[in-house]
């Protein structure tokens, strides 16, 4: 649905995207992922005709940006970043600009934007002027306007950004069950939130892709550092040692609770073996050895360590 | 155009749901009263003098000492109103980010300088109707020409249309509102006296001086003279700004 292909733009002298190639298939929900100032916004814009890229292209349902700007932008709804909204008008009255500008038809006009303000829950805030709304209605608000032309494409720009934890659960939800038919891109410099909404991550550093995979895809990456969450019954200094003294594990915390448990977090190297020893050391020096669990490598794990091999 | 035409009516509704609309109307009519009060009281004092000393009183012309003095000064009361009007125009969607929803709508370059030019000369267009509260006194107890203010009257829209232009081009020049309304005003105001300029040089170059000063056009277009030479004048005071602005506009986004 989306085809990026090696986009480059610079502003002065600074590259903000450096041969940035991805690809968005139809109705997935895809999760453009990067630390601040990585090029995830420029790319969007790209994207959605607001800025031409220097080189390169993108392909949305077959058209083209740079060339078919109008429509690729009739293909595509957009939140940006800050959703920054015509304040003075009403909530209704933004959305039926909008969409008027966007092409829908003047007879479906009322039906469309009855429709984005279901969609969003706005019904109860829609006669109100858009400045005096609350954060989470603005939000929802900016959704509704990515969607009223009813776009095969959605693009957002860090959509739960500024919410509390209640909203961005319903945002996340709004946008899953979104990703049911439309393509969704979104970005966000919160691994949580792609873990929790997103098909599939590209991770983006400095204007660059240095991942592409599915969410379980990249935690498997990491499995050679592997990282094991172990409970003890004994006393803390002695398990100490005895983790010391195995070869390939480290500490990365202790923490002794009740009745003489101990839990921690160990990373060590992937080899089952190293799992095996020490075990086996817990066992013979006499402790109780409740649990020994890998887990996964998580989405952040990851993604500190892509990013930090890149600017190494 | 329908495009151009919903964004023309959203930036004019813009200016009446602020208190701008309201506002610049309250000042500009009492300006004009001003102008119109003081003129109309010189003259009725003129005529009677002239009543007295029994001079010819048809020597007087209402329309040549009130009406068109009082257009030449609404006309200059505009150029310093309108750049405040105007300034918001683009300036205020790059800054507040609204831009971004703007420009990723299916909108071209010209549909957007267009509209906002619609507007903001729909707001000039009303402020133009309300003048004409002044020859409508005049002509309530006395009589005027019609042709030659009509034509005054229909010169200060397109006086203002052409400045409203320039000042569409300022705002989509910057994104600081401020400075796109004084490069607006001092352009504007350089353009109403650059005839000065050709009081001091002669040839080719004074006629060119002359023709780009706002001000002689209008005064010729103020007494009645409807000449296609100042239809292209005004006619390009509008099209040559709105045209770099679309320009501007589609190489900072595309068309």
């Amino acid at each position: 649905m989306i085809v990026v292909e090696k986009l480059t733009k610079r502003f002065a002298d600074v590259a903000a995207l450096e041969g940035v190639s991805f690809r968005v298939e139809r109705n997935e929900i895809l999760g453009f992922l990067g630390p601040n100032a990585a090029g995830k916004t420029t790319t969007m814009r790209i994207l959605t005709g607001f800025l031409p890229p220097d080189e390169g292209t993108v392909t949305v349902d077959g058209w083209h940006v740079p060339g078919h700007s109008m429509e690729v932008r009739r293909r595509i709804g957009y939140l940006p970043e800050n959703v920054a909204l015509y304040r003075e008008m009403t909530v209704r009255g933004l959305l039926e600009y909008l969409a008027a500008l966007r092409d829908v038809p003047r007879r479906r006009l009322r039906a469309s934007v009855d429709a984005a303000v279901e969609r969003c829950a706005l019904g109860p805030v829609q006669e109100r002027i858009v400045g005096e709304l609350s954060r989470g209605y603005r939000q929802r608000c900016g959704l509704a306007q990515a969607l009223v032309h009813n776009p095969k494409v959605l693009v957002l720009d860090e959509p739960t950004v500024g919410l509390d934890p209640k909203q961005i659960h319903e945002v996340r939800n709004l946008i899953k069950e979104l990703g049911q038919e439309h393509t969704v891109l979104l970005s966000s410099h919160i691994l949580p939130e792609v873990s929790a909404t997103c098909d599939r991550v590209v991770i983006i550093h400095r204007g660059r892709i240095v991942a592409e995979d599915t969410t379980a895809g990249l935690s498997a990456r990491l499995q050679g550092d592997l990282t094991v969450r172990i409970e003890v019954r004994g006393a803390e200094h002695e398990l100490r040692r005895i983790l010391d003294a195995v070869p390939g594990v480290q500490t990365v915390s202790l923490q002794g609770g009740e009745e003489g448990v101990i839990r921690g977090e160990l990373r060590m190297g992937g080899h089952p073996a190293v799992r095996e020893d020490m075990a086996r050391e817990i066992v013979t020096h006499g402790l109780g050895l409740l649990e020994l669990s890998p887990c996964g490598a998580s989405l952040e794990d990851v993604f500190l360590q892509l990013t930090k091999e890149d600017s190494e | 155009m329908s495009k151009m035409l919903t964004i023309a009516g959203k930036e004019l509704k813009t200016y009446f749901v602020s208190p701008m609309a309201y506002v610049v109307s309250t000042v500009y009519l009492l300006i004009g009263g001003f102008f119109f009060y003081t003129m109309l009281s010189y003259f009725s004092r003129l005529s009677l003098q002239f009543m007295q000393y029994g001079y010819q009183e048809d020597q007087l012309d209402i329309n040549e000492m009130v009406v068109r003095p009082l257009y030449l000064n609404l006309s200059l009361v505009m150029l310093m109103v309108i750049p405040m009007i105007t300034m918001r125009l683009l300036a205020e969607e790059r800054r507040s980010g609204t831009a971004e929803l703007l420009f990723t709508s299916p909108v071209r370059p010209w549909h957007v300088v267009g509209g906002k030019f619609l507007g903001a000369a729909g707001l000039i267009g009303l402020l133009t109707a309300l003048t004409c509260i002044y020859p409508l006194v005049l002509a309530l107890v006395g009589e005027i020409d019609p042709g030659p203010t009509a034509a005054a009257a229909v010169g200060l829209f397109l006086t203002g249309a052409g400045f409203v232009a320039w000042g569409v081009l300022a705002s989509a020049a910057s994104e600081n509102q401020i400075v796109a309304a004084v490069t607006s005003f001092g352009f504007l105001l350089l353009l109403w006296v650059i005839s000065w300029a050709a009081a001091i040089t002669d040839g080719a170059l004074a006629s060119v001086l002359d023709y780009l000063s706002v001000m002689s056009h209008y005064e010729e277009l103020a007494k009645g003279v409807v000449d296609t030479s100042h239809l292209v004048f005004f006619a390009s005071l509008v099209f040559v700004p709105l045209f770099l602005a679309a320009h501007l506009l589609a190489a900072r986004h595309g068309r």
